[in-house]
């Protein structure tokens, strides 16, 4: 499949590569466009858990962005209740073609280990992140510990 | 021209009179064949006299300017006619040197203040003085050539004004000028000049006589020797003369004396000692501007100022000096640049006047050594202008000490020019005469000259100047007009032309409201000129904007039968092969295009923005006043012949335009109905109103069914006022039974459930609707929502349909390219453009594209589509990126959906085909008509708005917000919903679909709002007091809108 091509070369790329913070990458074989996989954040709060993620690719990939969905739910000023998140390097107005996914999924650890609360999606945490960072903490890992899936040992 | 190029050339004496003899010859033999004609009454010749075709009598010093041309264009002449021929050779008189003094002194009677002109002997056979070529010198010839010279002077006197006349009276005077002015010898020119005092700054017609009785009366006593003028020829000139004086508009007339003298009191000198100040300069260029000015800083500042103020006025009001003026020439840089080193090196050692004197002729012979040599190439070639270096003549003008004195100047100049101009073009047009190639260069470039200036908006300018400057532009030829336009788009930067624009809409909107309100101002003529050169402007607009490289319009192919037959569902598609079948005939009879249009080669629909906004163009003023009902019968009774601003849609705001639409569709409706009426009293009634009659709840059936059996019996009904009735009920059409009617038959066709129509683009909360290229309706349902917009169109409803502008690109008749993805499709296009301008070599392996392109069909399936054959097997590199892209937007805006958007064309094209809708609109104003202008409708918005973060409705912050977003002006709201959204359109139903959300952003505190567009969520901080949110937030939309979205 033409268009997939790079697709599934990305993702043999990815899979090789043994990233440590992105693991379980599961792709359904009929449709290569859907991924699903594991984030491990290395920082606290978020080191006490895994966040199962979504990467929908488009048809038109690479010339349109991917959306990135987070299934397992998180304390996250950045990452609202539904769990969308707002990634600059995949709005509509910053995609780039040569991104690779590899990077997307870099750029998105990133902003889990560090949360930036100037573009907050939750309003009300990014204050709490930045006026009362232990309660913050506190409740972050008691969410990732609550609705966080297991981290692999190894 | 060959053979004045020839006396160009360094040529013996011997030689340049045995060819002047020659032509001498020739000149006389066209004159006796206009005065006198060959004798035979079977003569077919157009020029010749004897011939039946020219009847007009001739008088003797139309025929001599008439042979001249004759002879310039190298004429039929007939068989020799025994009697005529070559009186020449047997007169004694003609020698070398009496002809050489009459050729001086006819050159000397070209009032160019001209060096080159002046000096050089050869430039007197130059083809630009028409009038002045004659060497001859025979005693019957010369009498009607001494005429030929005195309408020269007449136009030349007409030229209303307070220009330097007195140079065009050194014709009475037979003695060779010499490049020194002040030469004693020319008393006889300031003794006129003193003559011409009281007049000089008059154009009424009586004056203009009376000048040219004295300048008649002078010729007759100083030429003598050619022989007596006669009476009747001087009452034949004055009549000449009220031609021209009475042709000019009488607004330009009416208001002469006042700017003079209101200009004229402000410089301090007196207008006669301007004109007769004698300077050595001929023309300006960049460098003699700046010594001039330099020069003013000198020891004698007065003096040098009267210099510069003098020589401004002389160049700049006549066009043979402003013609040659400011000229590209390559070796002139780099004389300039020696120049001013000189210049800089000896100022600073007290520079006397003797040797700027010196230097001037140094220079000067410089020029004219130059000049010979450019002669040749010069006549050619299109004079260039030195833009750049105008640019810093005028800003080196504006910043000196006496800037306003210079600018009035100049006005004063530059309308004198312009009337003169004026003038001169009409007579010679009244005439019928042939202009001079050489004249209109120099007008057209004089034009160019003053059209760069860059106080052109000036209030006093505008009010005073601008009216004579357009009046001129406009007697140009048409073909010199699309030369200007040409101009402006390659050479003048967007803020000149911005500059005139702005300069035009003032003229017109000072003269709107400085003149009583008179509905017929069609004939108004300040404003049409005015109006008529914003239409070069607009072309060059036009021409400068991006334009689309092959638009050639893709005829819809008028069946697709094989393909239809091919698809067994398709038998039902009665309508559709009714419209196929009625189609093809009458296509944009009446609506020819714009001849400048035509010369330019522009075809607006290639334009995909022009260099100006077209929005910039719109005179509100104009609109509003405009009489759209008398306009439009002129415009339809006239077609481009006469003036009418419908022939000139660019000046009128949509609202009006759809008036003039609105016109052309009722009087269409009502000469149905007239045709009805009689059918009517002739015994076959038939209904004057397109009749439906629906049902509620089958709308789309009942409509398809109804069109269906109008458009098979009489298809002309569908150009009928609609009239729609729904079953079992009682509503009476008066329009809001159709309103209804459209409301839900939108509603039903465009649902993404029906099938129809696919929605694209829903992420940014903005969706548009699409074709969907999978559906299963018949091409008839899209012929019927084609035949729907239409109807919508005729009828004067808005639609509630939200289509890309590709859609009205398209229904315009443009062909859709990349450019085009765009707004079909923001991120798609912006993938696509970095695939284009990805530079890296290692596209191959980064994009791994083949030209098998995958998209999802509306049902989410993925589907391959190869752009070309064995698309899968070839990668896309930076050779057939181009290609790829354009296939690919080419598919997805074309191909993939042909036969949808086919069928619906149709049925839009079967009720608008006649009308001007191509002829008036844009896309963007057709969307407009169809959809309505976007309500802004912060209500809405208010209403529908979510808060999060602690916000409230009532919160102070929020109400502050929402004082500033009501108080916005439209274009701000605008902004802030682009802002906010990331688009400024309104979604199908109003604001109140955006469902904005504003949530808190910390508590008080100096940063900006700032938003995600992606869910349109706006970060507000909870400032503390209204005017802090009203500084934060509009730092912020503009900002935004500064930089643009990435």
């Amino acid at each position: 499949m033409a268009a997939t091509r790079r697709l599934q070369k990305e993702l043999a790329d990815i899979r090789d590569s043994g990233l440590k913070s992105f693991r379980d990458i599961q792709v359904d074989e009929t449709n290569i466009l859907a991924w699903q996989g594991l984030i491990l954040p290395e920082n606290p709060p978020y080191n006490k858990g895994a966040f199962r993620i979504e990467i929908n690719f488009p048809a038109e990939y690479p010339f349109k962005p991917p959306k990135i969905n987070f299934k397992t739910k998180i304390y996250h000023p950045n990452i609202d209740e539904k769990g969308q998140v707002c990634l600059p390097i995949i709005s509509a107005e910053n995609w780039k073609p040569a991104t690779k996914a590899d990077q997307v999924i870099q750029a998105l650890i990133a902003l889990v280990n560090d949360p930036e609360p100037e573009h907050p999606l939750r309003a009300e945490l990014a204050e709490e992140y930045l006026k009362d960072r232990k309660k913050f903490f506190k409740n972050a890992e008691d969410y990732a510990k609550k609705f966080g899936e297991k981290r692999p040992s190894d | 021209m060959t053979i004045c190029a020839g006396f160009a050339a360094k040529n013996t004496e011997v030689d340049v009179n045995m060819k002047r003899d020659l032509a001498k010859k020739l000149i006389e033999r066209y004159f006796y064949l206009i005065t006198e004609g060959c004798g035979n009454d079977q003569c077919v010749n157009d020029y010749c006299a004897s011939s039946k075709r020219c009847t007009n009598v001739v008088s003797a010093n139309d025929a001599a300017a008439i042979a001249i041309q004759l002879f310039r264009l190298d004429a039929r002449l007939c068989d020799q006619h025994p009697m005529k021929v070559a009186r020449t050779t047997n007169n004694p008189s003609v020698s070398g040197n009496t002809l050489h003094e009459a050729t001086t002194s006819l050159a000397c009677c070209s009032n160019a203040p001209d060096t080159r002109l002046s000096h050089d002997a050869s430039v007197q056979t130059n083809p630009c003085t028409v009038f002045q070529v004659n060497p001859i010198h025979t005693t019957d010839l010369s009498r009607s050539l001494s005429d030929a010279q005195i309408t020269q002077t007449t136009s030349t006197c007409s030229q209303t004004d307070c220009e330097s006349n007195s140079s065009s009276f050194k014709l009475a005077n037979t003695e060779p000028m010499t490049k020194e002015h002040k030469n004693p010898s020319i008393i006889p020119i300031e003794s006129m000049a003193q003559k011409q005092e009281d007049t000089s700054a008059q154009v009424s017609k009586e004056e203009i006589n009376e000048d040219v009785l004295k300048s008649i009366n002078d010729q007759a006593k100083s030429s003598d020797q050619n022989g007596s003028t006669e009476q009747p020829i001087i009452n034949n000139i004055l009549n000449n003369l009220d031609v021209a004086s009475l042709s000019v508009p009488d607004s330009l007339m009416h208001d002469l004396q006042d700017i003079n003298k209101a200009l004229m009191d402000s410089v301090n000198l007196p207008l006669e000692q301007i004109a007769s100040f004698q300077t050595g300069i001929k023309y300006l260029n960049e460098t003699n501007v700046f010594e001039l000015i330099n020069r003013c800083k000198g020891p004698d500042p007065s003096n040098d100022h009267n210099e510069l103020l003098c020589v401004l006025y002389q160049v700049f009001s006549t066009p043979e000096a402003l013609g040659n003026s400011f000229i590209n020439r390559p070796q002139d840089h780099k004389k300039d640049l020696l120049k001013r080193y000189n210049l800089n090196t000896t100022s600073s050692s007290s520079m006397t006047k003797e040797k700027i004197r010196e230097m001037e002729i140094e220079k000067e012979l410089d020029d004219n050594f130059m000049d010979t040599e450019n002669v040749v190439e010069e006549e050619n070639c299109e004079r260039r202008l030195d833009v750049p270096g105008l640019a810093r003549a005028y800003k080196k003008i504006s910043s000196s000490n006496n800037y306003g004195l210079y600018k009035n100047a100049l006005s004063i100049a530059i309308s004198s020019l312009c009337a003169k101009i004026t003038v001169e073009l009409q007579f010679f047009k009244s005439k019928s005469f042939p202009i001079s190639d050489k004249y209109l260069k120099d007008v057209l470039h004089s034009l160019k000259i003053i059209y760069e200036i860059p106080w052109l908006d000036d209030l006093v300018f505008v009010e005073r100047i601008v009216p004579r400057l357009v009046a001129a532009t406009c007697v140009l030829p048409i073909v010199e007009q699309a030369k200007l336009a040409k101009f402006w788009c390659e050479m003048s930067s967007e803020n000149t032309l911005r500059r005139i624009l702005h300069c035009l809409q003032e003229a017109i909107t000072f003269q709107l409201i400085s003149t009583e309100y008179d509905p017929t101002f069609q004939d108004e003529t300040a404003v049409t000129f005015a109006t008529k050169t914003m239409k070069i402007l607009y072309y060059a607009s036009i021409m400068a904007g991006e334009c689309d490289k092959d638009v050639i319009r893709e005829e819809i192919k008028p069946t697709d039968k094989t393909e239809k037959k091919s698809d067994d569902i398709r038998d039902e598609n009665l309508l559709e092969d009714i419209l196929v079948n009625q189609h093809p005939h009458s296509k944009n009879k009446i609506y020819k295009t714009d001849s400048l249009a035509d010369i330019l080669n522009i075809n607006i629909l290639a334009c995909r923005a022009p260099l100006i906004p077209i929005s910039k163009f719109y005179n509100e003023l104009l609109s509003d006043a405009l009489e759209m009902d008398d306009d439009y019968q002129t415009w339809r009774e006239n077609g481009n012949d006469k003036f009418s601003f419908m022939s000139h849609s660019f000046i009128l705001t949509p609202s009006t335009k759809t008036l003039g639409l609105y016109y052309d569709n009722r009087i269409r409706m009502y000469e149905n109905r007239r045709f009805c009426l009689i059918q009517t009293l002739i015994g076959q009634p038939t209904h004057p109103y397109l009749k439906l009659k629906v049902r509620r709840e089958h709308v789309v059936q009942d409509a398809l069914v109804e069109l269906e059996m109008v458009a098979m019996q009489n298809p002309s009904d569908l150009k009928k006022q609609l009239a729609v009735e729904f079953d079992g009920e009682q509503g009476v059409d008066e329009g809001g039974v159709s309103k209804e009617f459209f409301h839900l038959i939108v509603e039903e066709l465009f649902n993404p459930d029906y099938g129809m129509f696919v929605i694209i683009d829903s992420e940014n909360g903005n969706p548009t609707y699409w074709f969907n290229s999978f559906s299963f309706e018949t091409a008839a349902q899209y012929s019927l929502i084609g035949l729907i917009v239409g109807l919508a169109i005729y009828n004067n409803v808005i639609l509630n349909i939200n289509f890309p502008m590709v859609v009205y690109r398209k229904l315009l008749g443009k062909q859709c390219t990349f450019n085009d993805l765009q707004d079909w499709n923001q991120e798609l296009y912006n993938g696509l453009k970095n695939l284009l301008d990805y530079e890296e070599d290692d596209i191959e392996e980064m994009f791994m594209q083949t030209f098998r392109i995958c998209y999802k069909d509306a049902f989410g399936e993925l589907v391959y589509h190869d752009l070309i054959d064995n698309g899968d097997q070839i990668t896309v590199n930076h050779f057939n990126k181009r290609e790829f892209v354009d296939k690919y937007a080419d598919f997805l805006l074309n191909q993939s959906i042909g036969v949808q958007f086919n069928a619906f064309y149709r049925g839009f094209q079967n009720v608008m085909e006649e009308s001007p809708l191509q002829y008036l609109f844009w896309p963007e104003e057709l969307e407009q008509i169809v959809c309505g202008s976007k309500v802004f409708d912060m209500t809405d918005l208010e209403e529908t708005t979510l808060y999060e973060g602690g916000y409230r409705k009532n919160t102070p912050v929020v109400r502050y917000f929402w004082n500033f977003a009501h108080a916005l002006p439209r274009v701000s709201q605008q902004k802030l919903l682009q802002f906010t959204t990331g688009s400024d359109r309104v979604p199908v139903g109003g604001l109140g679909k955006l469902k904005l959300t504003i949530t808190r952003n910390g508590s008080d505190s100096d940063r900006l709002p700032t938003a995600h567009t992606c869910f349109n969520v706006l970060l507000l901080p909870e400032y503390s007091s209204q005017e802090k949110l009203d500084e934060r937030l509009s730092k912020a939309i503009n900002y935004a809108e500064g930089f643009g979205m990435i």
